[in-house]
Parts: C-alpha cells; structure tokens; sequence
C-alpha cells in the first residue's frame, strides 16, 4: 500500500491527518529540524487528507512559523530587519516581535467557497533558508487558521526534499 | 561599485527601486518574469529594501506573490488550485481566486514595519509544481501599504540557486 508522503523524500512530518481547527489557530502537529544551510532543497508540501469544503464566508489560512528549538509556542514568522541583507553570518531582529505572517495559504471569504478532494495538493513552500539564517531558526512549523468548525476535515503535510 | 543584485545571478528583474503605495491599493510590480517550465524548486523571488522602509502600526504592508500563463502582470492571479490530482505528473487543476499566496503579511492589527536599506525582506521559493498544475510561466507580486505617510523602496528580481 501507498504510504501518505505522496512520492516525496520526506525530511519530516509536520501533519499526520490532522484535524484542521474549529475556529480558531492551531500549530502544526510536530516541527521539524532544518537545521544549517540547505541551499534552498527543502520543501513544505501540505495535501488534503480527507474532502475539505471552506464554505462561502469563512477562511483557512495556512502559516509558515520557525524558531531556535522544537518549542511551538514560541514559533514566530521568519520576517527580520535590521538584518544586514541577510549576508553570510548578519542576524537579524524579528519582525515587529513576530506579529508578521508567512502566509502560504490566505484565503478571502469568497462568493463561493473552496474545496478540494482528498489526495489535492492545497499548497507548496520552500523554507527560506537565508530569512531562518538570520534568526538562527533551526524548526520549522505551520499553522492554520479557520473560521468556522473544520475539525471534521484533515490534512497532511511534511517537509522534504528537492535536491 | 557593487551592483543592486546584492550577490545573486538573477534570471530577472520584477522592480528597481519601485516606491511602496501608500493607498492602500496594490501596485504591480513592474514586470513578470518568465519561469516557465519545471525547476525543481531552483528559482527564488528576493525583495530587498532599496530606500528605508517606515510603515506606521496599524497600517497594513504586504507583499502577495502571483503568477500568469503570459506575460500580462494584470491578469495575475493566485497559483492556488484544486482537482489538481495530488500534482501528479501530467496532471493539472481548477484555478481557485479565493485563495492567495501572501508571504509577507503585515496587517493593519499588528505592529510597524521598518526596514532599512539593503535589508532582505523577503525570500520565496517560486513554486513549479503549483504553477505547473495551472500552466503559469510568469511570476511576479503585488505590493500592499496604506499609511499614507509610508516611504520606501523595494528591489525585487529572481534568482537561480540551482
């Protein structure tokens, strides 16, 4: 049988048919360790586990989080300044103390909703490895927002690699 | 001198010192590049702060990444789609509008944003098997701010790190 990682070389799973959130934020399940430079090989690819409807009016939002160790709450948006181009060795500071958002998924409350079947793609991000540098984030996670009660609904989703 | 390219091999140019709006309306970028084809995820969009950066609290500054099958920067949409098959090779999908690619979002309940010039504000994995599910071989962005006292610039171009 198939296994779930969808033909990827997977570094690490971030959602394991995990139910998306009922009107409100949730972390991923598990971060993942992307320590060092990658040069730019690692991915996050997010599918749907189960049928997935966002109704008319309401949203999923899916967000790009890191961080210096596997500490979810502590998880803020890669966005720094200060940070000198992010040249070799700069650091930078983050963002407004992380109140900026890596939205890989934002949605609007549209005229006629969203769905996707089980086994869809709903979304793909490299990690921005030179913006993680920057703040010594070694972790990565998602999470995702929802606005009305989705937690029937469940998705996948894992780091891997392209190279 | 150095050039504004900040040590990359770029494959394009998506804006040269192009000025933040300050009307809370999105700008275009000032062109597409063209992306086409399958990358295996080598090709990058960098925004870099040309000019210093002050956007107020409370005001809103974001940057969404949009894509197209030409060279049309008006046209751009989302490169969100579904009945997409799990992006299996050969397969494509429906373009869903509703749902948009927004790195950096900075909305008007959060806090300042100021960077200064040279600062990397923000890098993107320009993605191909999304945009390959929609046919889409142009890349580019919108630029977002509505502090009418904003300033700044923005360089933004794409890169090859394969």
């Amino acid at each position: 049988m198939a296994n779930a990682y969808h033909g990827k070389i997977i570094v690490g799973e971030l959602s394991d048919a995990q139910d998306l959130p009922s009107t409100t934020s949730v972390d991923s399940d598990a971060m993942v360790f992307i320590g060092e430079c990658t040069n730019a090989g690692l991915w996050i690819d997010v599918y749907a586990n189960t049928a997935i409807t966002i109704a008319n009016t309401f949203v999923l939002h899916i967000g790009l989080q890191g961080f210096t160790a596997d500490t979810a709450a502590s998880a803020t948006s890669p966005h720094s300044i200060a940070n000198a181009g992010c040249k070799p060795h700069a650091t930078g500071t983050v963002l407004t103390e992380g109140t900026a958002h890596y939205y890989i998924m934002h949605m609007t409350a549209g005229t006629a909703g969203v769905t996707w079947t089980a086994g869809d793609l709903i979304t793909q991000c490299a990690i921005p490895e030179d913006m993680f540098r920057a703040l010594s984030y070694d972790y990565v996670q998602l999470f995702y927002t929802t606005t009305a009660n989705e937690s029937s609904e469940l998705v996948d989703a894992f780091v891997y690699t392209k190279v | 001198m150095a050039n504004a390219y900040y040590g990359h091999e770029i494959v394009g140019e998506l804006a040269d010192a192009l000025s933040l709006p300050t009307d809370g309306s999105p700008d275009n970028c000032t062109q597409m590049v063209y992306v086409g084809n399958e990358t295996n995820g080598g090709l990058w969009m960098y925004v870099y702060c040309n000019a210093a950066i002050a956007v107020a609290s409370g005001e809103e500054f974001n940057i969404q990444f949009v894509s197209y099958s030409s060279d049309t920067i008006g046209s751009a949409t989302s490169p969100f789609s579904n009945t997409n098959n799990g992006a299996r090779p050969g397969s494509t999908g429906t373009a869903e509008a509703d749902v948009l690619c927004y790195p950096l979002w900075n909305s008007s309940t959060q806090g300042a944003a100021t960077f200064a010039a040279g600062d990397l504000i923000l890098e993107f994995g320009i993605p191909d098997t999304m945009l390959r599910l929609l046919s889409h071989d142009y890349a580019g962005f919108t630029i977002e701010c509505d502090d009418s006292n904003g300033t700044g610039k923005v360089d933004a171009f794409i890169v090859a790190r394969v």
